[in-house]
Parts: C-alpha cells; sequence; structure tokens
C-alpha cells in the first residue's frame, strides 16, 4: 500500500501461476521412451543394421529441421524432439536392408517436404514418417519391399515353404497354429508373431513390444485410449465377422493373424496417435480410429497390399473435418441450442 | 437424498471410497505442504490498512477522519445503498489517514494500532435463540457483520442468502479447497468443525430447509472424520466425499457432481434449487451470531519457495503481505512473485505491502526459481488434445486461442468462449506452454464488453426512434387537426 515511487514494484502476470512440468519435449521423449524396446528387438531379429537404419534416419531428421530453420532464420525448434520421433518412426518403417541414403532421402521428404513447408510442429497435414515412408515406397518399390528370407531370420526358426493356408480352429492350441501373414506371406504361428519372430519391417514386428508401449504411453498419459482401440477394434470385427476371400466367417485365428501382422500395431499404437494429425477431441479420435480400422481392411481386402499407412495418411487430410463436427456440447448449454447454433449457421 | 450421481470409486491411503466428480478436469500437484500446521493467531501489525471494497459491488464510504479513536470491530466504513458489504476495524487504535489511491480495492484505511484490543462496545452476541430466528434477521446480522464470500469470490454474503430464499432446496458447504497449497478450509474442519456446522444450522434456519451437504474433496478425509465425530442430527448434515480433482470446488462441478445437473449457462444456482457458502464463510456467520464479532480476522495460508514456515495463519484483515512473510521466517526481499489466492487462480500483487482482505484464502510468495520453471519457451500448438479432454466446461481452448489471436471475436463465440470460467486448467496442461487462458479470457471479456455496448446502443437506437414515433404522431395530430380546422372553415 505504500506508493514510494523507490519502492520495487513486483511482477505480475495473469493466471494461472503453475504449469505441469510436462512440455513437448518432455512428451516426445515418452514416446522415445516407448519405442526404444522395438528398436533393441529390431537389434535381436535383424542384427546391429537395425540401429544403424535407425540412427542414419534420425540424424537426417535432426539436421534437415535444423538446417531448415537455420537457412531460413526460424527460431531453432529441434528441442522438442518431435524430429527424433520423426526419424525412429520412419525408420521402423524400413525394411533393414535398405541402401542407406534412402532413409536420409526420406528424412528430406518428411521433414522439409512434409513438416516444415507446413510450418514446422503444428502444422503440418499428414504423418511426416509416414509420407516419407510412402514416397519411398512410390519412387523404389523394390528396395522397399520386405525379403523373405533375411539370413537372421533363419536362426529364429522361420517357417518357410509352407505351402497352403492351413488356418486350423478348434482344439488346437493358438500357439501351434500356422498361419499367413498377412504382409510378408509367409507362415508363422500366432505366438511367433505377437512376440515378434517373424519378417517385417523394422519396427512392426513385435505385437507384444509394442502394446507394451501403448500400456507406457497410456500410464504417462501421453496418447489417451481411443484410437488405438477404435482402430485395432474395427479391424478385429471387420475381420471377424466379414473375412477376406476363401476364409470362414467367425475364425479367430484369422482375426488375429490380422491383428499381428504388418504395421497395424505399430501404426495403430504409434503413427496414428501422432498429436499433429489426429483430432483433438475423443469423439474425432473414435471416429478417426475408426475410419483408418475400415480403409486399413479394405486396401488388404481388395489390394492385397499393406494398407495401414495409406488408411492414416487418408485419414489425416479428413481430420480438419472430424474436428469440426466433433465439437463437445459445453457445460450449461443445451443440445438444443448447439443444433439451434449450427442450423443458424447453416442458414447463414 | 441426494438425486443423480456422478460418481466413482477412488483409493486413498488403504481406503475404497466412493467419491463425487465430474468430467473433464484435472489432478495438479497439490503441495499441500501446510495440511498439517495449525492455524497459528498472529498478533496485528504496528498499522493496518484495510480497503474500503473487499466485496463485489460498490465501494464503501469511510464514516471516520484521520485522528478518530476507533475499536476493533467498529464499523469504518459502509455502504448507504446498493450491493455491498460494511467494514470493520480490525484492531483498536487511531485512524491515521485514508489514503487517496484508488485501486479496484477502495481507498484503504491506515489505522494505527494501539495494541489494547479494546472491543467495540456495540458488539455483543445475537440476543434471540436459533429456533425464535427470523430469516430477515439472520439476513440483517450477516449484512452488518460484513460477510463476503471468503473461498474467493467475495459476494456480499447477505446478498446471496435473501436472493435466494424460498427458492433453494440444497445447501451445499464448499470444502473442496482444490486449487494446490491451501489448506485454510482443511484446518478450519480439523480444528472449529462446530463452527461450520453451527453456521449450518442458522443458514438452515434462514433457508427453512431440513438438510445441508458438506462437500469435500477426498484429501482431506481427516476432516471428514473430524465431523462426523461431532454430535449431530445426521439427518441435518450429509456429508459427501468428492474426488481431488481441480476445479472441482468451482460451483458449477460442484453442482454436478452432488446433483447430476448442469448449470445452465448465465443462470445462478439458485435457479436450480441449490445454494453454495464456503466453509469459513459459515464459520463466520456462526461467531458473527455468538459473539458479535464481525468478520475482521480470517485463515489465510501462507506459502511459496521464499517462505522459510509454510503456515496457517490467523490474522486480521489489513496486515500487510510482507508481514505474513516475515513472521514465516521469509524473506520479502526475495520475493519474485507474490499471488493472493491460489497458484491457479490468484492475483498476482504488484505490491509486497498489500493487505489481507476478506478473500484472501492465501498469499503464495515465489522466487524467480520458481518463475523460470513455470515459463519455458512456448512452442506451437502441437495439437495434443489436453486442453479439451481437461476443460471441465468442455471447450476447445485451442481453437477459442486460436481466433482470440487473430481478434476473430466472433468465431470465438461460436467456440463458446464466453462459457468459460477461467480456471487456468487448460494452460496448465498445456505441452506448448501457450496462454491459453489468458487469451480466452481477454477474447470473453471483449465479447461481453462488445454485447453490452451493442445493447445499450440498440436500447438508445430504440429510444430514438420512439422518440421520432412520438414526434411523428403529434405532427400527424398537429397537421389532422389542421385539416379539420380547414376542413370545418
Ligand atoms: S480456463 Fe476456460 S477454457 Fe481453459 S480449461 Fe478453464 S474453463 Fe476451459
Ligand atoms: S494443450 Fe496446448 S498443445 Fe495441446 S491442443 Fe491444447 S493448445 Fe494445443
Amino acid at each position: 500500500m505504500n506508493n514510494s515511487p523507490e519502492k520495487q514494484l513486483l511482477t505480475v502476470s495473469p493466471s494461472p501461476h503453475m504449469h505441469s512440468a510436462r512440455t513437448t519435449a518432455f512428451v516426445m521423449l515418452d514416446v522415445i521412451i516407448a519405442l526404444l524396446p522395438l528398436l533393441i528387438w529390431a537389434c535381436y531379429v535383424f542384427g546391429m543394421r537395425a540401429l544403424t537404419v535407425t540412427v542414419v534416419s534420425v540424424a537426417s531428421c535432426v539436421l534437415f529441421e535444423l538446417l531448415y530453420t537455420l537457412l531460413l532464420h526460424k527460431p531453432i525448434s529441434v528441442g522438442d524432439l518431435s524430429a527424433v520421433v520423426t526419424g525412429i518412426l520412419l525408420a521402423y518403417n524400413l525394411p533393414v536392408n535398405i541402401p542407406l541414403w534412402m532413409p536420409v532421402l526420406g528424412s528430406f521428404f518428411a521433414i522439409v517436404i512434409v513438416k516444415m513447408l507446413f510450418g514446422g510442429i503444428g502444422k503440418n497435414l499428414v504423418n511426416p514418417a509416414l509420407a516419407g515412408r510412402a514416397f519411398l515406397m512410390a519412387s523404389f518399390a523394390a528396395a522397399m519391399t520386405v525379403p523373405a528370407g533375411i539370413p537372421a531370420l533363419a536362426k529364429l526358426g522361420l517357417f518357410e515353404n509352407v505351402s497352403n493356408t492351413e488356418i486350423l480352429t478348434g482344439a488346437t492350441p493358438l500357439a501351434s497354429v500356422l498361419i499367413r501373414d498377412q504382409y510378408a506371406g509367409t507362415y508363422r504361428t500366432v505366438l511367433d508373431m505377437f512376440i515378434g519372430n517373424e519378417a517385417g519391417v523394422i519396427g512392426e514386428v513385435s505385437a507384444l513390444l509394442i502394446l507394451m508401449g501403448f500400456v507406457y504411453l497410456l500410464a504417462r498419459k501421453v496418447i489417451t485410449w481411443h484410437i488405438p482401440v477404435a482402430f485395432l477394434g474395427t479391424v478385429a470385427l471387420l475381420t471377424f465377422l466379414l473375412p477376406g476371400s476363401g476364409f470362414e466367417r467367425f475364425d479367430l485365428v484369422y482375426t488375429l493373424s490380422h491383428l499381428c501382422s504388418g504395421g497395424l500395431m505399430l501404426g495403430a499404437v504409434f503413427m496414428a496417435t501422432d498429436y499433429v494429425t489426429c483430432p483433438i477431441t475423443s469423439k474425432g479420435r473414435l471416429i478417426f480410429g475408426a475410419g483408418c480400422g475400415i480403409l486399413t481392411v479394405i486396401i488388404r481386402y481388395f489390394a492385397g497390399t499393406e494398407g495401414v499407412s495409406y488408411a492414416i495418411l487418408a485419414m489425416n487430410l479428413l481430420v480438419y473435418y472430424i474436428d469440426k463436427i466433433t465439437v463437445p456440447r459445453p457445460y450449461g448449454i443445451s443440445k438444443k441450442k448447439t443444433t439451434e447454433k449450427k442450423l443458424k449457421e447453416g442458414a447463414k | 437424498m441426494v438425486d443423480f450421481l456422478y460418481s466413482i470409486f477412488v483409493f486413498s491411503r488403504g481406503e475404497v471410497i466412493l467419491a463425487y466428480t465430474f468430467k473433464g478436469g484435472t489432478h495438479l500437484n497439490e503441495h499441500k505442504n501446510t495440511s498439517k500446521c495449525p492455524v497459528t493467531p498472529i498478533s496485528a501489525p504496528e498499522l493496518v490498512y484495510i480497503p474500503m471494497s473487499q466485496h463485489i459491488g460498490l465501494h464503501c464510504t469511510p464514516n471516520v477522519k484521520p485522528q478518530d479513536k476507533v475499536y476493533k470491530g467498529q464499523m469504518i466504513g459502509e455502504i448507504d445503498k446498493g450491493l455491498g458489504c460494511p467494514v470493520h476495524a480490525s484492531v483498536s487504535g487511531t485512524v491515521r489517514e485514508i489514503r487517496s489511491v484508488n485501486n479496484a480495492m477502495g481507498t484503504p484505511v491506515v489505522i494505527e494500532n494501539d495494541f489494547e484490543d479494546k472491543i467495540s462496545p456495540d458488539i455483543h452476541p445475537f440476543e434471540k435463540t436459533i429456533g425464535e430466528t427470523t430469516p430477515e434477521e439472520i439476513v440483517e446480522v450477516v449484512r452488518k457483520a460484513g460477510i463476503s464470500g471468503m473461498g474467493g469470490a467475495t459476494f456480499p454474503t447477505y446478498a446471496k442468502i435473501s436472493s435466494a430464499i424460498g427458492k433453494a432446496d440444497k445447501l451445499i458447504v464448499n470444502c473442496a479447497e482444490c486449487e494446490p497449497y491451501i489448506t485454510a478450509n482443511h484446518r478450519l474442519l480439523l480444528e472449529h468443525p462446530e463452527k461450520v456446522i453451527g453456521g449450518i444450522k442458522i443458514l438452515l434456519k434462514a433457508f427453512k430447509l431440513r438438510r445441508g451437504i458438506i462437500a469435500i474433496e477426498n484429501n482431506k478425509m481427516d476432516a471428514v472424520r473430524a465431523i462426523s465425530k461431532l454430535n449431530f442430527d445426521p439427518e441435518m448434515i450429509t456429508v459427501c466425499v468428492m474426488k481431488t480433482k481441480y476445479p472441482q470446488g468451482d460451483e458449477r462441478q460442484i453442482i454436478y457432481a452432488l446433483t447430476g445437473k448442469e448449470l445452465p449457462a448465465g443462470k445462478l444456482p439458485a435457479d436450480l434449487g441449490c445454494v453454495i457458502f464456503n466453509a469459513e464463510t459459515c464459520a463466520a456467520i456462526y461467531n458473527a451470531f455468538v459473539t458479535g464479532m464481525p468478520l475482521v480476522e480470517r485463515i489465510v495460508t501462507v506459502d511459496g519457495d521464499c517462505v522459510g514456515r509454510p503456515s496457517n495463519l490467523l490474522c486480521p484483515i489489513g496486515t500487510p503481505f510482507s508481514d505474513l512473510i516475515r513472521f514465516c521466517d521469509g524473506n520479502p526481499e526475495s520475493v519474485k512473485t507474490l499471488i493472493s489466492g491460489g497458484p491457479m487462480m490468484g492475483f498476482a500483487q504488484w505490491d509486497i505491502d498489500a493487505p489481507v482482505v476478506k478473500g484472501t484464502s492465501a498469499v503464495l510468495a515465489m522466487s524467480r526459481a520458481y518463475e523460470r520453471k513455470g515459463h519455458i519457451q512456448q512452442s506451437s500448438c502441437i495439437r495434443c488434445g489436453k486442453c479439451v479432454a481437461n476443460c471441465p466446461m468442455h471447450l476447445v481452448p485451442r481453437e477459442i486461442y486460436r481466433y482470440a489471436l487473430k481478434g476473430d471475436l466472433e468465431n470465438c463465440e461460436k467456440f463458446y468462449a464466453t462459457s468459460c470460467v477461467e480456471c487456468g486448467t487448460c494452460s496448465y496442461n498445456c505441452p506448448a506452454r501457450l496462454e491459453l487462458t489468458q487469451y480466452i479470457r481477454t477474447a470473453k471479456s471483449k465479447i461481453i464488453e462488445e454485447k453490452r455496448a451493442a445493447a445499450a446502443k440498440k436500447a438508445a437506437f430504440e429510444r430514438e426512434q420512439a422518440a421520432k414515433r412520438a414526434l411523428n404522431e403529434e405532427k400527424d395530430k398537429d397537421k389532422n387537426q389542421e385539416k379539420e380546422e380547414k376542413t370545418s372553415e
């Protein structure tokens, strides 16, 4: 109450005066932690080259972002670690024996074209890592296919040369049923596929480790359950009720083979949940997840290739509209009022 | 009993309890360092500064002059007409000056303490027993005691009572205390539950109700036990445990948790039949009846990293914050940010000597280190959706923020910026550290201002139109008369 001029005034700032400790970098660090076990497993299955590919991809992502910000005199943003996450995810979508210049090219496309040219973090329309992968796929399809006979896999007992689609149900324990990997075209037991003893790109093979990452991210409240559950649930439901040609209905093994094969788990847990390119409301996330699931199954059935990444990319483009139709009803505003408002807007 | 309940099971210290809660909100780092610190009365300082406006409503006019002798409890500022609470001296002594500074809290009356604690002769307990008291008498006693909401909103309590009489069918006493750090209500319930319950009884009488609800968060189970140990009619008072989550103490969220109803935008709790009082307000009402002493002191939690010994203090209204900090082994010099109230909704003060007022539930003295920790570099929104998931009003803070940045008020309104209660949850959780609450608050007040201006304009226009019409009618009449005259000629 003393207004003497020599008195030192304190800083005032608007409330709240307290913030949670979790910053963007913190969140990204959690994602990286959840992704690391997959890398260790990949090194075990595919050899150390998995690590090399990942390091090259991460380094080039970070470098491209740094160079871009330096050259254009923008604030340096690599500190938020999102480029690291993009790099890891891109590498996880590549086969282990890919020539090393390809991840560099993919990183350039992902970071410079897809992310930075749109305005940097938070502004890109589609998932950079997936876009990078799609770009490489479109340009160098041959190098991007997963070879079935990677030597490292042989030591783990890869079932080659199983020619017929022996899908057995009934008394046979799940673990010993041979099923066809929907993507790699090889034959594995469900248990092998679940644990990750199969062919595939670097990060997608172990459903188990991916699910553990999911649990970690949930526990740390980094992501919500909506997208992965809606995504996986839709795929499970569709494959259970309406299996592809040549398979019977209500076949649990068939459903599981879809869930555990290809990039579905990785896509549902780590790619579709990318903050920037998924809807912000929980209702929107459910719609988004379900849409991804439907598209994935359609592509798998009718195009005969893995559809997860294209499904996610396609849904990414719809996020703007999903966000628009899923604005939640605020507390204390009746439904009638919100619809009236919408009608009025429509009339305008 | 309570009608529909939005409740869940929570675990708290080995117990499983069914707790009421609401949708949205977030669990904050509680920092309840002072929950074990008994309330210590502090002696009044040499000078107290008593602002003339410590409540929502009109400023009081001082009825004392410099050099006047005043007693403790004597009314020194009054309101003739309109909404407002009288202000009383919190110490006995001499009026030193009436400052001319005019800030939001009005002119402060400075009283020099004579340390004799002479109590005003006008002060005596209320003569009648509760049974014989009429609601009007209760309103009058509460008004004279200068009681305003002590949770921080500072709405004059007598006005709240009298406007809700006849409408209220549910009396809720808010002991949620969901803001971090503050434990003033918690300690009050532990040490003097009988005061709160006494206050509730008086309020029940005013509303002619049978049952009151004490709503309390589950981080204060010891207080729940302290209340249930008291001897009172269990039919009369129900204790409802709510899940510890911010902002559970907001009226709207309490109503939702306990009744399952949403308070429609722009309505008062009384329109839903609810009337909500802060626990310390109840105790103040009880004091006003039992001792006759008006509201001249309150419990303040003093905490923050500049304070050596976080405490709960019973301080006379008008004590400068710097005295409290010194009393708690803190160094006022090291303070960089001083918050009156909780860290989520409290106000930063620019003056270390700002006085304790009726609405001050806490004083938090923070150093620069705290500030740095709080304000890490901003990045752009990463669309994480946390602000949407946690907004207790179910808004989309990110969108309002975006439009507010552009100054696009129309779109802010489309996203219901005016429903925001400024709780700060969105800013707290934003990993990009965007000042969401700040921008939404500005947009909201601009929208409200614009609406008011538009309404005023419309009213003025209508008045003008009406005047014109009247004029025209008169002219017409004149013309008609002229015509008539002509024809008659
Ligand atoms: S400050 Fe407003 S917008 Fe932000 S969480 Fe609170 S009510 Fe929602
Ligand atoms: S919390 Fe912050 S970063 Fe997340 S969506 Fe809201 S504004 Fe964006």
